[in-house]
């Protein structure tokens, strides 16, 4: 197999989502342009470019609290299946797992090998740091989009005030209002139940081949980690 | 992640609209059409109307109607010029002017507002 095409094997996952954002949000910002300019015709506002659409408090605002949201997903997930068990779930660890596990399950302290990274032979804080790095960053990056969310809303959200001759709010009157308010539940509520659903579908149902899913003939009662 | 940090602060300074020029352009504006209304020169005060407004009022602009003249909604643009997007607020010591961003540059969508019910304001001249 030639080396580029072992390098495409190898990371088709992160390729193929990668390029399945990208479109979507080509999709995104076509449609968004086309929305934003039919809602200008109605409230006697400017027709405005695809350029100054993809520059604007709209887009920003409708990228941002999808992202804030995806992000908030993954960090309770990530920290929650460390404390919290789905018995039967391919999703969850076995009941008797529950809590950060020991050092040898984790391949710290004695239990480092030569190819363990780095921080994770190094001790001290920066082993503390990097145990916990992949949940700090998904909480960091949620914090930053949903901060932007509020920022982009607030200027999204004034601009249609004023279009109705009604009075434009400040940051801490926008993040205590029902605009941001609707904006972020709304998001909340699929996510949460995306895991839910998961976590449930996965105990029952199975699909072959898939690391999501128990092997086909896995018992439900067994709480196996992938397929 | 000192760069993500760095691109959202700039991306959320952008779409702001934090442009002081803006703010610049809309305020000449205000204060152009309040001038105006008040010295009754209503060809620069029609000039001035975003076109939903200017076709709402009955009868020819520049003829004068009820809402313009007696210059009732003229006088001096009053503390600073809000504006978020392509729309701004102006307040003048004649009640709330309301300004849109156009093709043609800042035009006043509605003029001699007083604040309503809720958030909302009654203008004595506004588009549709």
């Amino acid at each position: 197999m030639k080396r580029y095409q072992r390098f495409l094997r190898d990371n088709g996952l992160s390729l193929t989502f990668g390029l399945l954002f990208l479109g979507a949000l080509v999709g995104q910002a076509l449609a968004g342009h086309a929305d934003f300019n039919n809602r200008q015709l109605v409230d006697g506002g400017a027709q405005v470019s695809l350029w100054q659409f993809l520059t604007s408090s709209d887009f920003a605002v409708d990228v941002a609290e999808n992202w804030q949201s995806e992000y908030l997903q993954f960090f309770l997930y990530i920290f929650a299946t460390v404390w919290l068990v789905q018995r039967g779930s391919p999703e969850s660890k076995p009941p008797d797992k529950v809590g950060p596990e020991s050092d040898e399950d984790q391949l710290l302290g004695r239990h480092t090998t030569e190819q363990s990274p780095k921080w994770a032979r190094a001790g001290g804080w920066r082993t503390a740091v990097f145990s916990r790095s992949l949940g700090l960053t998904m909480a960091g990056i949620f914090l930053l989009s949903w901060f932007a969310q509020s920022v982009a809303g607030l200027a999204a959200f004034n601009a249609e005030q004023l279009s109705q001759l009604s009075a434009p709010v400040d940051w801490l009157g926008y993040v205590t209002g029902a605009d941001f308010w609707n904006r972020t539940l709304q998001n909340w509520q699929s996510e949460f139940l995306a895991i839910g659903s998961m976590a449930v579908l996965g105990v029952y149902l199975r699909q072959r081949g898939s690391p999501e899913s128990k092997p086909v003939g896995a018992a439900h009662a067994v709480t196996e980690e992938s397929g | 992640m000192a760069k993500i940090v760095g691109v959202l602060v700039i991306a959320a300074l952008l779409v702001t609209g934090c442009g002081s020029a803006q703010r610049e352009a809309a305020t000449a504006t205000a204060a152009e059409f309040l001038t105006a209304v008040k010295d009754s020169d209503l060809a620069t005060a029609c000039g001035l109307l975003a076109p939903d407004t200017r076709e709402s009022v009955e009868g020819p602009c520049e003829g004068g109607f009820p809402e313009l003249s007696g210059g009732s909604v003229g006088g001096v643009v009053v503390g600073t010029v809000e504006v978020w997007g392509d729309r701004a607020q102006a307040k003048s010591d004649a009640g709330v002017l309301f300004l849109v961003e156009l093709d043609t540059g800042w035009r006043v969508s509605a003029a001699g507002c007083e604040p309503s019910v809720g958030d909302t304001y009654e203008c004595t001249l506004a588009g549709p």
